[in-house]
């Protein structure tokens, strides 16, 4: 019988060893991680990526435009429209939904509720979560959409989004690019 | 006759609350429980219909391929509560702590080689480590917890390729809603890439290899090389999960998948997958010769004690001997014979292991356990027609 001593250590080796291949990813990144690289930007909207992302293209669906950025597993739609913001930004975000996401989304299915936000570069907006299947990929997605309206009466949705299981850990890196996001 | 309870050197059970292991082990079940339910509720959400069709699609699965894992272990089955500990961390633990684990290290990847890189290695260079490494680690607890069942290789290998199996269902169901849309079609069309054609080459045998390392660190028979060995299996199983994910060897064919691309499927699957199955088949094959070596050896002394005698013995040896003994004695006296027939072989095998696990022969357990295989025979040969003219038992 090996001795309790010797059991606990092992345990403990176990727990270590665990934790450091669950989150030690994590803590190497943040080390990892550099200043936000140079402004890309849309229709008046400036976003810093941050190390690891990148534009990924952009293009127009339902009025709005987009910029995309991307991590590889992970992606974060900038999407602008000018003059959207009539109606408050509760509506804005209902056009969001209308004119974008059930455009391009199959088994669409959004949170009941809107959550107030405030960014640290001073735009006010709501945020809502939303599941569904990309109609021409057959990829389960589910993203968080935060949606601001800008002085200049348009409306910014920033649109994280990933495959299935995997939204909770683009989290961090997309609120802190759209915490210093900044919309004219 | 009244037979006496077995020795208790066997922890038999996952319940050990006085093992620090068993803490750490449920614990962590029940946290990343906690998770994996809410990822499932997602993925019913999505598609309550194509969810369901899947779970049903990997019990068909899951089923047959259990049973062969655990038949594969000849000569002293697992515990039932300890296989369905090591599956239940293969599907809850090691998947939830396996997302954060690759999307952690994802960052890293995504950090040092950039968007497109990451987009194109992310899952070889994170997945193969951090999932062999968390379903390892199950097997290390349940060796922690019950470190008795854990003999040898062949062990190691059942515990870790059970953990496997888990891993492998909860990530098929994910992958049959997430990826491929959880229609109707969708989970067939997963069912058949991830199931069908490729069913042989993943996680069991991936974890069934770090299984059989952490079985040959820990088990009865220990030698110098021990430790290669043990590195070794543990690195074949990286290496293969590490080519499954990447894009080297890649032949499928593009997506959508039409007409006679469907056929190129199990080729592209056996490319990468085959090479990694014959070394899993070597390494069964050299465990299983190592485990009837390793029984001889054991119990070749005992032959002609209370415990076992010749004929006994020559039965012992072989698993199809001993099946046919028992249906032998189903046939001659009656169901309860025989089960009480395979009793008395699993204790002869306990034998082994009672005698690989105390100092020296005149250990009063070694004394115990032949007096408990004598009781059972005396037993058995009481009840009525189990004692033919000529018999295996009692020959000595």
């Amino acid at each position: 019988m090996v001795a309790r001593p010797r059991r606990l250590t092992a345990v403990a080796l176990v727990l270590v060893a665990l934790l450091a291949t669950a989150l030690g990813g994590y803590a190497i990144a943040s080390v990892l991680e550099e200043p936000p690289g140079a402004a890309v930007g849309i229709d008046g909207l400036r976003l810093r990526p941050l190390s690891g992302w990148a534009a990924a293209g952009g293009g127009e669906i339902g009025g709005w435009t987009l910029l995309r950025l991307t991590r590889g597993t992970g992606n974060l739609d900038a999407a602008v429209r000018p003059g959207a913001s009539s109606g408050g930004v509760g509506a804005a975000a209902i056009r969001y939904v209308d004119e974008v996401l059930r455009r391009s989304l199959v088994r669409l299915s959004v949170s009941e509720e809107l959550e107030g936000v405030s960014t640290a570069s001073g735009l006010a907006g709501v945020r809502f979560t939303y599941t569904g299947v990309v109609a021409d990929t057959r990829q389960a997605i589910e993203g968080e959409v935060t949606v601001v309206v800008t002085l200049a009466g348009g409306a910014v949705a920033f649109d994280v989004w990933t495959q299935t299981g995997q939204l909770p850990f683009v989290l961090g890196d997309a609120h802190a690019m759209i915490d210093r996001a900044e919309a004219a | 006759m009244k037979v006496p309870s077995r020795l208790r050197l066997h922890h038999r059970t996952l319940w050990q609350p006085r093992e620090p292991a068993f803490w750490l082990f449920t614990t962590t079940l029940a946290v990343t429980a906690a998770l994996q339910l809410g990822e499932q509720g997602i993925l019913r959400q999505l598609s309550p219909g194509g969810w369901a069709l899947g779970w049903a699609l990997v019990a068909v699965y899951a089923l047959p391929v259990f049973g062969l894992v655990y038949v594969l272990d000849l000569y002293e089955r697992e515990p039932p509560s300890l296989l369905a500990g090591a599956f239940a961390w293969g599907a809850v633990a090691a998947t939830t702590l396996a997302g954060f684990g690759n999307d952690g290290w994802g960052r890293v990847v995504a950090r040092l080689g950039g968007p497109e890189f990451a987009a194109r290695w992310t899952a070889a260079l994170t997945a193969p480590f951090v999932e062999e490494i968390v379903k390892g680690l199950g097997v290390v607890l349940i060796v922690l917890i019950a470190r008795d069942e854990v003999d040898d290789v062949m062990d190691g290998f059942v515990y870790g390729a059970t953990i496997g199996l888990g891993f492998a269902v909860v990530e098929d169901v994910f992958s049959f809603v997430g990826v491929f849309g959880g229609s109707f079609g969708g989970v067939l069309e997963g069912f058949f890439l991830r199931v069908i054609a490729s069913g042989l080459y993943g996680h069991v045998l991936y974890s069934g290899l770090v299984g059989m390392a952490v079985g040959l660190l820990v088990g009865r028979r220990r030698s110098g090389r021990d430790r290669l060995t043990a590195a070794a299996l543990c690195a074949a199983a990286v290496a293969g999960h590490f080519l499954w994910n990447s894009p080297l060897l890649d032949l499928f064919p593009d997506e959508p998948i039409d007409g006679f691309e469907w056929t190129l499927v199990p080729v592209a699957t056996a490319v990468k997958g085959l090479p990694l199955l014959g070394v899993v088949v070597l390494g069964l094959g050299l465990a299983r010769r190592r485990e009837k070596r390793w029984l001889e050896e054991a119990l070749a002394p005992e032959v002609g004690a209370d415990g076992l005698s010749g004929e006994e013995f020559r039965v012992l040896r072989s698993p199809p001997r001993r099946r046919v003994a028992r249906r032998a004695m189903r046939r001659r006296a009656g169901p309860g014979a025989a089960r009480l027939l395979g009793r008395l072989q699993r204790e002869q095998v306990n034998l082994a292991m009672v005698r690989a696990k105390v100092p020296d022969a005149s250990d009063p357990a070694i004394d115990a356990q032949r007096a408990y295989c004598r009781s059972l025979r005396d037993a058995l040969l009481a009840m009525p027609g189990a004692a033919p003219a000529e018999t295996h038992l009692g020959g000595r």
